[in-house]
């Protein structure tokens, strides 16, 4: 018995199953929580994870970073040397295995990276899932929520923004997606369409949104209204390409609507209306480098100019899985020149992936009296290493010469052999002279310093300035008052010879070496690493809309409409800035290094001129603009580069402004989209881009690609286009890894010919 | 072993003798009227095969109750009716001897060991029968073969002698080897096999399970044995069976090894002269080698030292040394050859001899003589109520590498103790402790490269030395600080790693027999496994030194905590109608798992001695991370199996499993598995018995379907994530919506079909299996991709088909049997194809992740090479069509093969499938032979045909300026000019810009096929007699080389080693092979001693 009385104990242990399998979501929350106001708030809060694609990583940097005539492709250095900034290997969408554009792409529109789900297209999924919610919530919730409603109705017409300016015609959603659909049949609507409804989106969004907020970086009115004035602009300039015959400049028309061009200018008016007075220079912050500033108080982010931006902070525990890696893209590789300045925190860690072009310097056509320049550009660094050893070392003819000419009283005088740097001292100098401003290049190899100029030229004849014994010629030394040789009759002239090695940089005879260059300081960020990693991420934020673009975005729509006065008004506000303002002080470099200024082709008062060269005259009447920029024949609108295909005056000053967006925005992540979407963006590169342009270009009659007087065969400066641009790509290529998931409307996969129909033009 | 139990058998029996002596003699006593008047008495002596006396055999004559057992000399005697009486001696684990009296009055005998005997019993799951009963696929593993080589855990021992379990190499110490049984089913869950050890399922890792506490291990291979492990079998079931206390006085058995492992590189390395030759010849024909614009085409040392020299002041004077200097200081200089001269040399040249520079054998500042120390003493004793096995284990390898380790301490008791006549209940407890340092090897500039200090010191530079004059360790060795390479000795003592578990199993059981056929059968079992892992990277490592200044340590601590429990309540009916043998088995289960984990890291810790014991230590007073996480998952299952026999000679077995688990989503939960197999035994029939070789032929066949547990907990519902935003410096953490929930996730499915043929002949002398089969596995788990326009970019969902068929041979053979001699052979050979039948959207490949319909999972991809380019005119104008659409080549280097019609670009069709890393054919070879106490053994292991992928071309083809490791080149071997049929292309600074990346990557496939010799053993047991003076029972001592060598082809010849393929399946994130030299690449060859000790 006693073994029966113990089964049935046992038996009774069986378990009650439907309890015992229940599963009970103890860590995580599910999508009900986007039934409650709060669970509603939190989604928004996520959804501004979006706002960080441009900045975040590759996928956003590489779409929208380079690829312009200013900022160079510059993916894998054998890529760009040997195949020119495009080649069918990264952009070919026909791979299945995805290259390296079809892979950015499919981060746009949407991809899994680090445990989220990243991309447009995701985004527009949470902001159609947060209006559903919405509109089903109680009218006093949805008060309380009104202003997130306006910022996910912003942030959904910023995503089908991004979308567009790469790819065109795309899906259109305006539904959230709770479970599997039946199929994929996800056909594109027309740009047409979209803009439609971002037009909508965001003019309810400008009307719900507050005009200030006291959260830094939540998206107010001003924002929204410069973004809305940005796509009424993107559509009055694709209507002039209804007709055209050229399929990618056919497919960047998004309707027709006469009062466009008054809608830019009413809803730019906005933000400027709403800011002009807050600064002595129309809302702008004062100091243009004030912008750009590495100061450990990150006083750059709380300018007024700023009317949106990305945030990124300083301990990095809220900011995303890479932080704003801008800080690292545009970085010229110094630690590879024998400059003693090893990888610190002093200067940007050396993604060296993405570089200026030479326009991308000749832009700036008055350094002297344009601030913009030395303030967008690190010209100069300062060894930071106490080790000697892998430092350039002087040699005879070089430590002969600075003993003997260039700086005959110093103590410390140059030792054949030892290191010329000094830890604490100048160590690398950028020029970019021009072909007829070279350097002398014995000069240029003996300062106690690295420099790099752009143009260097030989001794006369080639005969050199030393004797084989090393003993210096008699008579044939440079005048160091005055190295820059106008005159190069019977002397090579060279492009791009370092002064380090010896070897070209920046094109391609030698991959490694081709990593320096003269990178920009905008992101330069020291704090980066948490003050600790030097390949540590960024924690600067970043900027995506400011005041000074409003200014260029209505000043185009004025100019547009034949109102170049309004326009002029508009650009010169962008130009007072821009001025050296009294009280502050030049750059040496640019007193007393920049060819020419040297020359005296660029004028700078002799007041100023002296240490510490502080400025007592505002700069602003040298650069203030007055019309003659655009008139096809004066100086001034020669060294403006215009593309031979501006024919006209209004062509002309529509490609001033896009000079204008240059230089005061280039490697700030709007350069390519917004060429795109006027419709320049190839035109531009074919003449302003040797790395990118095709060798049937040569630059234009004012900037001709540069040739180099010593010939290396195939390699180096030809004078012609080294690159293979082709129209096609001022589109990107719909992956094909994407288009292969797509079905019709009985989940059948596409066929070749739909998928072909679906692609952009050309690929 | 056998002499062991011999000895064992003997003890018993003298406490026992007594009383089976008066029953035998009862039994005598009241048979003696019938039989006396013809009875003769026979006496006589049994013996095992080593000779020692045998006591306990049971002597009996056929057809009568008359019986008897030798006593403990041996010696029996026993009263036969008649001369035409056959006596019958049988002995467990013996063959069983029948001999005719006929004339004779003594009879003595011999008895042989039985290896496969048709009466031993296997598990197969919930119950154990007779091996001759099993109708699935099973492979016994038995003590013996698990005691032939000293293993971390039993897992390695199961290498090549399992037919169809593929049981992957890891070096490292306190890794477990991957194990794949019948080919890879699962491409995003696991493929191993689930363990049962003792019935109940094993809660932590196979490293908890001392291999010396196992008294056989069965593997079941085939889904009608493994479906009765419904969702979770479809990968196998491994059944482990540990010791147990045997009836009798108290037995203590040592078993001890010491073994000695040193680092067998296979690789013939080139000295340092011979790179620096070959990096000077690659500058030479790049054009690079020169000073100022002067090109030189010989040696010359300023050239050298600008070059190669990098500031280094040990490769400065390595470099120097090649040269002859003279007292001033200048080089010495030699007259030029005419030829030399011809070739543009100058008159004079320095005096140059690259056998003169010394090289730096990093490896040897990295490694080291492991040491493992392997120990058990396991005691067990019984009487006729209570049984009782205890053990105390120790295990501790000391890696060949500085930084490598892993030690293990492990406690098992089995007890059971039957208090009534119906009732048994006893006690599995399992206790393990164990401790590894992984050594984590902190790359520097890259985040890809060696993964271990091995890999990491052949990084570094040959001339390049690691420790100044002074005897400090320099940051640099060869001063490339771009890169940067830093020297990895510094990590030695300033990184560190650790991991430890403590995993406790206790199962209970209780047996109930309410009538001799019914009986009831509770099993619970519990388990508890705890880890904690820390790794810390001190102030002066180089990934902090990096960092820039000031540096501090970084560390890391996590802990993770498994609590599992299991009730089984089983009910056994077994009914026997006449011819009809019928069996019944019932069971329910629940089982429920808690997982909790926490995490925190650290950096700017202000000191290095609390390493990650005190992550506060930085200026926020708190880890900088942390994060703690939790899930729990339950199960509930039914299963009925039903058996029946008809004759002893056709078999049938059909079970039914149904599980419902908790993960899955609800209306989802359940799941039926079912399976049926049926056996006839051929040699039972009366048309066999003229076939007097035939012992056994068995003919079987299965079927059945299984499941694979690959849903994680939460993944059906579709969770949110956090993301952390900020507004300026001010958190704004947000939950963003991840995955698309899937209400519909379940299992994955394998149906599989087994046909199978065991075979025993010549009186046992040739035994052996032979198995087909052919699995289908569907529903598989995996995410997939959904057009991101629905705004998720993956689903987790039942998609994809897998097909593996194969075959297995095993056979044993005694190939001599002499009384003081014996040899037998031991092979299992096992062929698997693994073949995609159908991924997302049916017939597609999903080239992203190097998927393709109709191949198996694992394949290489890549563009193919036609030999190299030649300097003739039909090549020039080849190379200029390719010139033309932007890809540069050069003569000498590599020429692309192109699919179809040329169209002189390199797309994606041009590349095709070159191989996969599954192996064809996997064999494993034992050789036995024995000669009176000696025994010698030697085990080959053999995969054949898979492939490996990464590049052979010798380190240093493509110039560079840091003079790195590399192999030892024949000269004639690289093509240059003068030798157009060199099978590299030629060295040259270059081939970086002529070279495309990818078609380099054609020449990655290389055949992995390998044999290597796993171990070589001889063993010595000590006579009895010697053995009983020293108060053992037996004692044998063994010592045996492991891994001694390796033969293959141009992969082994590489220095890599083809038996740890551990990486090689990794791909990029376009899913390009990658290839697997981050991983080991050494054997470690090892020396052994050992002692087996019984008292």
């Amino acid at each position: 018995m006693k073994k029966y009385i113990l089964l049935s104990l046992l038996i009774t242990s069986l378990f009650s199953c439907k309890d015992f399998l229940e599963e009970k979501s103890v860590t995580t929350l599910t999508q009900d929580y986007y039934k409650t106001a709060e669970g509603l708030q939190s989604l928004c809060k996520g959804s501004y994870q979006f706002l960080r694609f441009k900045s975040d990583y590759n996928q956003g940097n590489y779409i929208f970073g380079v690829g312009s005539d200013v900022e160079v492709f510059d993916w894998s250095l054998a890529d760009r040397i040997a195949m020119g900034s495009y080649n069918p290997s990264g952009w070919d969408p026909a791979s299945t295995v995805s290259t390296r554009m079809t892979a950015l792409t499919n981060f746009l529109i949407g991809s899994l990276s680090g445990g989220y789900t990243e991309g447009a297209y995701p985004e527009i999924g949470r902001c159609n899932l947060f209006l559903e919610n919405y509109a089903k919530l109680t009218s006093t919730d949805q008060t309380s929520l009104v202003a997130r409603k306006g910022e996910m109705l912003f942030l959904r017409a910023y995503s089908y923004f991004l979308l567009t300016n790469a790819l065109g015609d795309a899906p259109l959603i305006l539904h959230s997606f709770s479970g599997m659909p039946s199929n994929f049949n996800f056909p594109k609507a027309k740009m047409e369409v979209i803009y439609k409804q971002m037009i909508t989106d965001l003019r309810e969004a400008v009307n719900v949104l507050p005009a200030t907020t006291t959260e830094t970086g939540r998206i107010t009115k001003p924002a929204a209204a410069h973004l809305l004035a940005k796509i009424y602009l993107a559509r009055a300039q694709g209507a002039n390409f209804q007709n055209s015959t050229e399929p990618t400049l056919k497919a960047l028309y998004k309707g027709s609507v006469t009062t466009d061009l008054d809608s830019c200018i009413f809803y730019a008016s906005m933000p400027i209306d709403q800011l002009k007075t807050t600064t002595a220079y129309g809302g702008l912050c004062p100091n243009f480098g004030t912008l750009f500033t590495t100061t450990s108080d990150y006083a750059r982010e709380n300018q007024k100019e700023i009317l949106l931006s990305a945030q990124y902070e300083p301990t990095q525990t809220y900011d995303g899985r890479y932080g704003n890696t801008l800080v690292h893209l545009f970085n010229s590789n110094h630690t590879s020149l024998r400059a003693c300045t090893p990888r610190t925190l002093d200067y940007g860690r050396p993604y060296a992936t993405a570089c200026p072009s030479d326009w991308g310097f000749d832009q700036y056509t008055d350094r002297a009296n344009d601030s913009r320049y030395y303030k967008t550009f690190l010209t100069d660094y300062v060894a930071t290493a106490t080790t000697t050893s892998g430092g350039k070392p002087w040699d005879k003819a070089t430590a002969y010469y600075y003993n003997n000419y260039l700086n005959p009283t110093a103590i410390t005088k140059a030792v054949v052999g030892a290191v010329k740097l000094t830890l604490g001292k100048r160590s690398i100098v950028y020029i970019e002279n021009s072909k007829d401003q070279p350097f002398d290049s014995l000069w240029v190899m003996s300062q106690p310093y690295i420099m790099m100029v752009r143009w260097m030229v030989g001794s006369p004849n080639g005969a050199g300035y030393f004797n084989a014994d090393g003993t210096p010629k008699a008579g044939a030394m440079v005048n160091p008052a005055n190295p820059v040789i106008t005159n190069t009759a019977g002397r090579k002239v060279m492009y791009r010879i370092s002064g380090d090695y010896g070897d070209q940089f920046g094109i391609d005879i030698n991959t490694t070496n081709s990593q320096w260059y003269m990178g920009p300081r905008k992101w330069l960020d020291q704090y980066r690493g948490k003050s600790t990693d030097v390949n540590g991420s960024g924690s600067i934020d970043f900027t995506i809309f400011r005041l000074a673009e409003t200014y260029l975005i209505r000043a185009e729509a004025y100019g547009r409409k034949g109102d170049f006065t309004s326009a002029i008004n508009d650009l010169n506000v962008i130009r007072k800035r821009a001025a050296y303002h009294a009280g502050e002080n030049r750059s040496d470099v640019l007193v007393t290094l920049e060819p020419s200024v040297i020359t005296g082709s660029l004028s700078i008062p002799a007041a100023e001129k002296v240490a510490p060269y502080a400025v007592t005259t505002d700069s602003y009447s040298k650069i203030a603009i007055d019309g003659t920029e655009w008139d096809g024949v004066s100086a001034k609108s020669v060294r403006e580069n215009y593309p031979p295909t501006a024919a006209s005056t209004l062509d002309r000053f529509i490609n001033f402004i896009y000079n204008e967006r240059g230089r005061e925005l280039c490697f700030e992540l709007t350069n390519v989209e917004d060429l795109h979407n006027a419709g320049l963006l190839y035109d531009r590169i074919y003449y302003h881009d040797m790395m990118g342009a095709p060798a049937a270009s040569t630059g234009t009659t004012a900037f001709p690609f540069p040739k180099d007087d010593i010939s290396k065969g195939s390699i180096g400066a030809l004078g012609k286009g080294k690159g293979t641009l082709d129209r096609k790509y001022t589109f990107k290529p719909w992956p094909l890894v994407f288009l292969q998931l797509l079905t019709d409307e009985n989940n059948n996969p596409l066929d070749a010919a739909t998928i072909a129909a679906y692609q952009n033009p050309g690929y | 072993m056998k002499n062991k139990n011999a000895v064992n058998q003997k003890e018993v029996c003298r406490h026992r003798m007594l009383l089976l002596k008066m029953f035998c003699m009862l039994i005598l006593i009241s048979t003696a009227p019938l039989a006396f008047a013809q009875s003769v008495t026979i006496k006589g002596n049994v013996k095992d095969s080593q000779g020692s006396p045998l006591p306990g055999v049971a002597v009996k004559v056929q057809g009568t109750s008359q019986g008897t057992l030798t006593d403990v000399d041996g010696n029996y005697s026993i009263s036969v009716p008649s001369s035409k009486s056959m006596l019958i001696f049988s002995f467990i684990g013996m063959e069983t001897e029948k001999i005719t009296v006929g004339t004779q009055k003594a009879i003595s005998l011999t008895m042989k060991d039985s290896s496969i005997a048709l009466n031993e019993v296997v598990s197969i799951g919930y119950a154990r029968v007779k091996k001759s009963d099993v109708t699935g696929a099973l492979t016994q593993v038995t003590a013996k073969t698990l005691e032939e080589r000293p293993v971390q855990n039993a897992i390695s021992a199961m290498q090549g002698k399992a037919a169809g379990v593929d049981v992957q190499s890891n070096n490292r110490p306190g890794e477990i080897s991957n194990v794949v049984i019948r080919g890879t089913r699962s491409i995003n869950g696991s493929n191993s096999p689930l363990y049962v050890v003792d019935g109940v399922i094993l809660m932590g890792d196979m490293n908890d399970i001392n291999p010396n506490d196992i008294a056989s291990m069965e593997i079941l291979k085939d889904a009608s044995s493994t479906a009765i492990y419904g969702s979770r079998g479809a990968n196998g079931v491994v059944l482990i069976t540990t010791k147990n206390g045997k009836k009798g006085k108290i037995n203590i058995d040592y078993t001890g090894t010491v073994t000695f492992d040193v680092i067998n590189s296979v690789t013939d390395w080139a000295s340092a002269g011979e790179m620096l030759d070959r990096y000077r010849l690659a500058n030479i024909n790049g054009g690079t080698y020169k000073s100022g614009s002067t090109n030189y085409m010989y040696p010359d040392p300023a050239v050298d030292l600008a070059i190669f020299g990098h500031s280094d002041a040990a490769t400065m004077a390595a470099i120097r040394s090649a040269y002859d200097w003279n007292s001033d200081g200048t080089v010495k200089t030699r007259a030029t050859t005419s030829e030399e001269q011809a070739a543009g040399w100058p008159a004079q040249v320095p005096v140059y001899n690259s056998g003169n520079v010394p090289t730096t054998d990093w490896t040897k500042y990295l490694t080291r003589t492991g040491v493992t120390q392997n120990h058990q003493v396991a005691l067990s004793s019984g009487n006729d109520v209570s049984k009782l096995y205890m053990s105390l284990g120790y295990y501790n390898n000391k890696g060949t590498q500085e930084n490598q380790g892993y030690k293990r301490y492990s406690v098992r008791m089995n007890g059971e103790t039957s208090p009534l006549k119906w009732l048994t209940v006893g006690v599995n407890l399992n206790t393990s402790l164990s401790e590894q340092k992984y050594g984590t090897s902190y790359r520097t500039g890259s985040s890809t490269g060696p993964n271990d200090a091995y890999g990491l010191a052949l990084s570094q530079y040959v001339m390049a030395k690691p420790y100044d004059d002074n005897g400090n360790l320099i940051l640099y060795p060869g001063n490339n600080q771009s890169l940067p390479t830093w020297n990895p000795l510094i990590n030695l003592s300033t990184t560190d790693d650790l991991t430890r578990k403590l995993t406790i199993q206790a199962n209970t059981f209780a047996d109930i027999k309410f009538t001799p056929w019914l009986k009831y059968h509770m099993n619970f079992g519990a388990g508890y496994r705890t880890s904690n892992s820390g790794s810390w990277q001190g102030s002066g490592s180089t990934t902090r030194l990096k960092s820039g200044l000031p540096t501090t340590a970084v560390a890391s601590y996590s802990t993770s905590e498994v609590y599992q429990y299991l009730i089984e309540n089983l009910l056994y009916a077994n009914k026997t109608f006449g011819k009809h043998d019928l069996g019944l088995t019932l069971m329910q289960s629940g089982q429920y798992a808690r997982n909790v984990g926490s995490n925190m890291s650290a950096s700017s810790i202000f000191y290095d001695a609390c390493k990650w014991y005190n992550l506060a230590a930085n200026s926020n007073g708190k880890p900088d991370s942390y994060g703690t996480s939790f899930s729990e998952t339950s199960m509930i299952s039914y299963m009925a199996r039903f058996n029946y026999s008809f004759m002893s000679r056709y078999l049938l077995n059909a079970s039914l499993r149904s599980d419902g688990a908790s993960q899955l989503a609800d209306g989802h939960k359940w799941d039926l598995f079912p399976s049926a197999s049926v056996a006839w035994k051929l040699h039972e029939e009366s048309f066999m018995k003229s076939f007097k070789w035939v012992d056994e032929l068995k003919l079987r066949f299965g079927m059945g379907t299984s499941g694979n547990s690959a849903v994680g907990a939460y993944s059906s519902a579709g969770p949110l994530a956090q993301y952390a935003y900020t507004w300026g410096t001010t958190a704004a953490y947000g939950m963003i919506p991840y995955n698309m929930p899937n209400p519909s996730l379940g299992w994955e499915h394998t149906s599989q079909y087994n046909l199978g043929l065991d075979f025993a002949f010549l009186n046992q002398r040739l035994t052996g299996t032979l198995e087909f089969y052919l699995s289908n596995t569907r529903d598989i788990l995996m995410y997939r991709s959904i057009v991101p326009i629905t705004g998720y970019a993956q689903i987790m969902d039942n998609i994809g088909k897998m097909r593996n068929k194969g075959v297995e041979f095993t056979i044993s053979s005694k190939n001599i049997v002499k009384k003081d001699f014996s040899w037998s052979t031991d092979l299992s050979v096992s062929s698997n194809k693994n073949q995609i039948v159908e991924l997302v959207n049916g017939k597609q490949d999903m080239a992203g992740n190097n998927w393709y319909i109709g191949q198996p999972l694992n394949v290489f991809r890549t563009y193919h090479i036609a030999g190299i380019w030649q300097n003739t005119t039909e090549d020039l104008a080849e190379i200029a069509k390719w010139k033309a659409n932007g890809y540069t080549f050069a003569v000498g280097q590599y020429k692309p093969q192109e699919l179809g019609t040329p169209d002189y670009k390199l797309t994606d069709a041009d590349k095709s499938i070159v191989g996969s890393t599954d192996p064809k054919v996997v064999l494993g070879l034992t050789n036995t032979f024995t000669y009176k106490n000696w025994e010698f053994s030697f085990f080959l292991y053999s995969r054949l045909g898979q492939k490996y992928f990464s590049s052979l071309l010798p380190a240093g083809i493509n110039g560079t300026n840091y003079v790195g490791y590399g192999r030892h080149v024949k000269a004639s071997d690289f093509w240059s000019p003068s030798n157009p049929s060199g099978k590299y292309p030629q060295p040259s600074t270059a081939s970086a810009a002529t070279v495309n990346a990818s078609l380099t990557q054609a020449s990655y496939v290389n055949d992995g096929s390998y044999v290597i010799v796993r171990n070589i053993s001889l063993g010595y047991k000590l006579p009895a007699k010697f053995a009983n003076k020293l108060n053992m029972k037996s004692m044998q001592i063994f010592g045996q080389v492991m891994n001694p060598f390796i033969f293959g082809g141009e992969v082994v010849k590489a220095g890599l080693n083809p038996d740890d393929t551990n990486g090689w399946t990794s791909t990029n994130s376009v899913g390009e092979s990658t290839g697997g030299t981050n991983n080991n690449t050494i054997i470690n060859t090892s020396f052994v001693a050992g002692v087996r000790v019984s008292f």
